[in-house]
């Protein structure tokens, strides 16, 4: 039977403190070069493991299916075959009308639509907690994914943030943790209200937008698109749609009730932004009215 | 050596399970905490001595697929290793139910350590309603996979004993 005396009470304050002094280290962001090499030698030992295990449930997974739904696929197939035809000769009409766009822009002397360079990537592990909404993709730095960088769904809806790259995979903190904020504006022409929208820290549970103007124009179902008035995203990716407003701060902003489109997919596949912020800066500069604009809505989002 | 060396595959091999789990069962809505039902049932097989250091490491290991090598939950789970070594030795092995109970008041104390440490929890959060929907179901499946898993491990050894 263990014995509680005053040995056991020293050891055990010695080891808590040696922790909690590590974490205080940690928690105030003091870098820790040899902490750091460790917990990126056991992530990176991990890691290729978790991507083996996940590769192997795939073709599992994907052996039963084609086993038992032979016909289904068959049929599929036809009709894939179909809209492949059907989406080859819209894909001809739309390039005439980018080339005709293309030349019209010159002519007015519009500034260039920005492409993104996406990197597809696979989840491969899940947050080991119920508080964090983290998962882990299998594209790392040796696929020049970086920190920060946005990720989407195939969809094109906001996934989250890369917050950590390992040498082969990644941790991307979802939309829908409680530590993540993202500016947010309605997209309805005739309404453009911005506001910040929090992570509910819950899958089940939609996200909170606040800070919205007390006379701004905002009804339920409207779609909530990225505002890019920070460097962190670019604008124009799909968030969600407003599921109920209310007024906030005794009538003096609003707040709505985010459903997130995320909620509704199964992250399997993601796509990372790989270019955005190079991509942001490319952009010839905005003239002064919109550049303060955009620095004031950077501060916000932060 | 060759001890916490075993028990280190044992721990790496079940946090592979907790990440993986949720991406072979999307629905799920609650991973249960292999790493924490490990500690807690070692601390009672061993005392808290070396449950601490399982729990170090397994917090550690938990920490870094959450983006910090150390983060909160390293002096949690060491924490509580320290709390569950009380129960080692003061009941009968044949108590099955003890060992659950532990895992049950464990992942409590863990969930409410980490809330508390957790900045953006602390102040905000509805307490009661986060105890009610997601601490006390977690706490329960916890125990559940830690009676069956205790009860093995019991089984076992007796009928180790009896050759």
């Amino acid at each position: 039977m263990f014995k509680f005396n005053r040995n056991s009470l020293l050891i055990f304050l010695l080891f808590l403190l040696i922790i909690s002094g590590l974490f205080f280290f940690q928690l105030n962001s003091i870098n820790l070069p040899f902490l750091n090499w460790l917990r990126e030698l056991f992530y990176n030992l991990i890691t290729p493991v978790l991507n083996l295990i996940n590769n192997v449930l795939d073709k599992i997974k994907g052996f039963f299916i084609t086993l038992f739904s032979i016909d289904d696929i068959q049929e599929e197939v036809k009709q894939l075959r179909r809209k492949n035809n059907t989406l080859e000769r819209q894909i001809l009409f739309l390039e005439n009308i980018n080339r005709e766009n293309e030349r019209l822009r010159e002519l007015l002397n519009f500034k260039e639509n920005v492409d993104y360079q996406l990197v597809g990537a696979k989840v491969i592990a899940n947050s080991p907690s119920i508080w964090e909404k983290v998962i882990t993709v299998n594209r790392g730095s040796n696929d020049g994914v970086e920190k920060r960088m946005p990720v989407i769904t195939y969809r094109g809806y906001l996934v989250g943030r890369v917050e950590a790259v390992g040498t082969n995979s990644a941790q991307v903190r979802l939309l829908t943790d409680k530590d993540f904020v993202v500016g947010g504006i309605v997209a309805r022409t005739d309404s453009r209200a911005i506001g910040l929208l929090h992570g509910s820290g819950r899958k089940d549970q939609s996200n909170i937008m606040d800070n919205i103007a007390w006379d701004a124009d905002i009804t339920k179902g409207d779609i909530i698109l990225t505002s890019g008035l920070s460097n962190n995203f670019p604008a124009g990716i799909k968030i969600g749609q407003v599921q109920k407003v209310e007024a906030d701060n005794y009538g003096l902003s609003q707040k709505a009730d985010i459903g997130l489109f995320i909620n509704s997919l199964t992250l399997e596949e993601v796509m990372i932004i790989k270019n955005f912020p190079q991509a942001a800066e490319d952009i010839p500069a905005p003239d002064s009215e919109e550049n303060s604009e955009a620095n004031s809505g950077q501060s916000q989002e932060e | 050596m060759k001890l916490y060396f075993k028990n280190l595959i044992i721990m790496v091999f079940l946090l592979i399970c907790q990440l993986s789990i949720a991406i072979i069962f999307p629905d799920l809505k609650f991973v249960p905490d292999f790493i924490l039902i490990f500690i807690v049932l070692k601390a009672i097989i061993v005392g808290p001595r070396q449950a601490m250091i399982y729990g170090l490491i397994g917090g550690l290991m938990q920490d870094c697929f959450l983006d910090s090598f150390i983060g909160i939950f390293t002096p949690t789970k060491t924490f509580v290793a320290f709390l569950a070594g009380f129960l080692s030795g003061r009941f009968f092995p044949e108590n099955l139910l003890i060992p659950p109970l532990g895992v049950f008041i464990a992942t409590i104390i863990q969930e409410m350590i980490y809330l508390s440490l957790k900045e953006s929890y602390l102040f905000s959060a509805n307490y009661l309603i986060l105890v009610k929907e997601l601490i006390l179901p977690l706490a329960l499946i916890n125990s559940v996979i830690a009676f069956l898993v205790y009860s093995i491990y019991f089984f076992w050894q007796r009928w180790d004993l009896n050759g």
